[in-house]
């Protein structure tokens, strides 16, 4: 049988490998939370300035519009390897993305328009609220990756 | 309480009291790279859409390409809450068949960012960030 000192020492060293750990797991949760986070944020970025140079090109139909609709299936492919449980919705071309606070929890979006102040710059957004990935951290991440290029003109 | 039990109680708050902050400095370097890293991946996006811009301008025709590249850039970065677009250098001077380099400038405010809990009273907290890409013309243009 244990003396109560002893049995006092168990007691605190069980306590203190429970805040260690707990603190060392809120650590590591925060780490892999955040390294997801930027592996998606990323793709994202990458994804949206891909999807704008295609949406800036010319429509194979008409010269001189520019090809709005080619962004969101090249975005969608970029981004899919790294959506990690979360949704992607195009919108239609033309159509501007929704504001963040309206996007629910694990959905993302993408669409293409022309910049309503200058109509020769092409827009493409990617904008969500990722899913949490892990419970322990709820972080309250998003994403709100603009790219915008000038639109490819036609001279002869 | 025995000195026994109070030299234990003791060494267990200087335990804490060291693995604590280590713990919360780890995790906000890990947050503090991660911002800084984003912000070089929005400069390098921003400045490779700008000079892809740039070759898509008229050939020979200097002000034209770097219009092209400006308003790129200025339209990439100015929506960003933590990153203000600066001065970007090169991209003009397009030539048919050559290419264009840019390299971009950007101030990243760190006290606009999560960040700003590391200096509470730097209300100005910035570091200055820069980026270079080439822009290569597509092959079937013709001039």
């Amino acid at each position: 049988m244990l003396c109560p000192v002893r049995r006092h020492q168990r007691g605190q060293s069980l306590v203190e490998f429970a805040f260690t750990i707990g603190s060392f797991l809120l650590v590591l949760f925060g780490a892999l939370s955040t390294g997801l986070y930027a592996v998606q944020r990323s793709a994202a970025v990458t994804a949206a300035a891909a999807g704008v140079r295609a949406a800036a090109s010319a429509q194979s139909s008409s010269p001189n519009d520019a090809d709005l609709a080619a962004a969101a299936p090249l975005v969608r492919s970029k981004l899919r390897p790294v959506l990690f449980g979360s949704t992607l919705t195009a919108k239609p071309a033309g159509t501007p993305c929704d504001p963040l606070d309206a996007i629910p929890r694990g959905q993302l979006q993408v669409c293409a328009t022309l910049d309503p102040a200058d109509d020769t710059m092409v827009l493409v957004i990617v904008r969500g609220k990722p899913l949490d990935l892990l419970p322990l951290v709820p972080l309250p991440w998003t994403i709100d990756a603009p790219a915008e290029i000038h639109r490819v003109t036609f001279t002869r | 309480m025995t000195s026994h039990r109070s030299r234990g109680a003791g060494q267990a708050l200087i335990e804490t009291a060291i693995t604590v902050p280590v713990l919360l400095v780890l995790l906000l370097s890990f947050l503090l790279a991660m911002v800084v890293a984003q912000a070089y991946v929005d400069l390098d996006t921003a400045t490779s859409l700008a000079a892809a811009s740039a070759v898509t301008a008229p050939a020979s025709n200097d002000a034209l390409s770097h219009e092209f590249a400006r308003k790129t850039y200025d339209g990439t970065l100015h929506r960003s809450s933590y990153l203000e677009p600066g001065q970007l250098d090169g991209c003009g001077g397009y030539i048919a068949g050559g290419t264009v380099t840019c390299t971009g400038h950007a101030v990243l405010f760190l006290s606009r960012t999560p960040m700003a809990i590391l200096q509470p009273f730097n209300a100005d907290w910035q570091m200055s960030i820069q980026a270079t890409a080439t822009g290569y013309s597509s092959p079937y243009r013709s001039t």
